[in-house]
């Protein structure tokens, strides 16, 4: 959490993870070359540096669909969440990845001659006529440097999780480019109908997988509660697991994680400060609501992180009649404090 | 949070032990993945297209003699091969028109690198400035003549230096920012055709009279065109088409 900003701040998993995906990047790099160098050899060799800008250019666009892939299936199972904890690493190495294949073309294809190379690389494609799928990978490498270099927490909390959420999501602008890079760049040049099938079902599994889980969703956030006539019930406390929570959708803007846990209920904004994971889909953990994306806490009674960190989420106010829960919809002020309301052994209001 | 009661109601957090069913399935996945990502790389590397049999000698400096001709394209007639002359250029995207110009009709000695394909040769002239050697000011052969024939051709502008050897595969759309660049630097255009039977043909193109492209033409490099000109049979192993700007098309 931002108590203070490192660069990285390091934990077992990360380093774990990282050193995986460095593996597997350098496992499909030297993969590619040893295979398109066994099979093109002697005097039908491709060019050592193509090779490399083909092997760069296509492990770019597989690590884009890993990383694409990873946030829908995380809404299916929680499971996906260790993809999901460091995948702002994975962007970053895709990021290397790709900005490499590009300075290769750059170099290779535009320099040695009369132009600056990516003069010769860029304007040459545009104004010649036809498609210009260089630009279009241009432009969507700009767009992932935006992205990479904004990909930590110091502007996370300085542009605002709002801001910063609807510039990630330039990524589906960059991706939608990245496709048209491929489809009018290599897949001209290169016809055999392999690339064009494992591109379909890349596509198709980035937008199917986005899809079913833009549906749930929505299917989700219909479950609205009437909230205009004050407090609203949001079922039996003997529904809530220990330790979880109860999502409760108000409108398709706002929605409430009802907390039990310890004998207590408190309820608190479902979104996270941090990145907005959905906080209802996390758990209690050491006392602290736990963010199932990033691990960050809030204490169930202030909706504040505890200290050091200084985040804060809305909180509402909660009583329990009979064996139900009810919600006050009206949000307190982020890090209000509120008593929890108490449960008894029988599952009434203590 | 013990890790027993985080197995019972496995929740990952990322700064802390990972629960035990997680695990497995992040182990998994992470299986399968790698297998999945090797596969790929192994099956797009082995479908690539074969970018032919070009070489480019880089490890093997060589001497020719000759007589050179800038006509239509820096060349050396070699003295031992007289039907079969090889195109000169610079090292780089560049001809060799302003070191060989004060060389034209000359016999000379040239030091460099060859690149070939299919029987067609080309030289990469060596950067230093005794690379070229004048044995005599003006040479005595002129160049014989071919009989011209009209023809129309269908195939691919491609710069000669690349699609000899220097980049491979040096055509197709990939290439194409390459190529542009390449002849703008005047390296000679050629536009290689394949035949019905599978096989490669060349020609060495001459537009509008100049050994200028303009843009007009360079908006068709790379892309499959038709050319409809003259074909001249200059030397038994080199065949130029003259043609206009305009009697190129695309043939997509």
């Amino acid at each position: 959490m931002t108590n203070q900003y490192k660069l990285v701040q390091w934990n077992p998993h990360k380093k774990i993870y990282d050193l995986i995906v460095l593996g597997s990047v350098l496992a499909y790099l030297l993969t590619f070359f040893a295979v398109g160098s066994i099979v093109f050899r002697g005097d039908h060799a491709i060019s050592p540096p193509i090779l490399a800008i083909r092997a760069l250019g296509t492990c770019a666009i597989v690590l884009l669909h890993v990383i694409l892939c990873i946030g829908p299936l995380a809404r299916f199972t929680p499971r996906m969440n260790a993809l999901l904890y460091n995948r702002r690493h994975l962007g970053v190495t895709f990021f290397c990845v790709a900005s490499l294949h590009a300075l290769l073309v750059v170099g290779y294809y535009g320099g040695f001659g009369v132009q600056n190379p990516l003069v010769a690389v860029l304007a040459g494609a545009y104004r010649d006529g036809g498609v210009p799928y260089e630009f279009f990978g241009f432009v969507a490498l700009v767009i992932f440097f935006v992205m990479a270099a904004t990909s930590h927490d110091f502007w996370l909390a300085n542009l605002g999780a709002s801001f910063w959420k609807t510039l990630h999501m330039g990524v589906y602008i960059a991706y939608a480019l990245v496709v048209l890079h491929v489809a009018f760049g290599a897949m001209r040049s290169e016809t055999a109908s392999v690339y064009a099938i494992l591109l379909g079902i890349g596509v198709l599994c980035v937008a199917g997988l986005h899809l079913a889980a833009g549906i749930r969703a929505w299917r989700q956030d219909r479950k609205t509660f009437d909230h205009t006539s004050g407090w609203i019930d949001v079922g039996p406390v003997a529904e809530i697991p220990e330790d979880r929570a109860r999502i409760v959708h108000l409108d398709n803007a706002r929605s409430v994680a009802v907390f039990r846990y310890e004998g207590k209920l408190s309820a608190v904004s479902n979104v996270c400060a941090h990145q907005g994971g959905p906080l209802g889909e996390g758990k209690i953990v050491g006392g602290c609501i736990t963010c199932p994306w990033h691990g960050y806490q809030y204490l169930p009674g202030c909706g504040q992180s505890p200290p050091p960190y200084t985040e804060k989420i809305p909180t509402y106010e909660l009583r329990v009649e009979g064996d139900h829960v009810l919600l006050n919809p009206l949000p307190k002020p982020p890090g209000t404090k509120i008593e929890p309301a108490n449960i008894s052994k029988d599952g009434r209001d203590g | 949070m013990d890790e027993q009661s985080n197995n019972r109601d496995p929740f990952y957090v990322g700064y802390l032990p990972m629960p035990v069913e997680h695990r497995r399935f992040v182990r998994t996945l992470v299986v399968l993945l790698a297998l999945w990502i090797l596969g790929v790389a192994m099956v797009i590397a082995m479908v690539m297209r074969n970018p032919g049999d070009a070489v480019w000698n880089t490890g093997n400096e060589q001497s020719w003699t000759g007589t050179f001709t800038m006509h239509p394209y820096p060349m050396l007639i070699p003295d031992n091969d007289l039907q079969n002359p090889l195109l000169v250029v610079s090292i780089g995207k560049h001809g060799a028109h302003d070191r060989l110009a004060p060389f034209d009709r000359s016999v000379v000695k040239v030091r460099g690198w060859e690149l070939h394909r299919d029987g067609r040769r080309l030289i990469e002239l060596a950067d230093d400035g005794d690379a070229i050697t004048m044995i005599s000011a003006v040479g005595e052969r002129s160049p014989p003549r071919g009989v011209s024939r009209a023809v129309v051709v269908e195939g691919e502008i491609v710069d000669g230096k690349c699609y000899l050897g220097a980049m491979k595969p040096g055509d197709g759309q990939g290439h194409r920012s390459c190529a542009v660049l390449c002849l703008r630097g005047h390296l000679p255009p050629m536009i290689a055709t394949t035949q019905p039977d599978g096989t490669t043909g060349y020609h060495l193109l001459v537009i509008d009279g100049t050994t200028e492209l303009s843009d007009e033409v360079l908006a068709m490099v790379a892309r499959p065109v038709r050319i409809a000109g003259m074909v001249a049979h200059d030397y038994e192993g080199l065949s130029v088409l003259y043609a206009k700007s305009e009697d190129i098309t695309p043939s997509e």
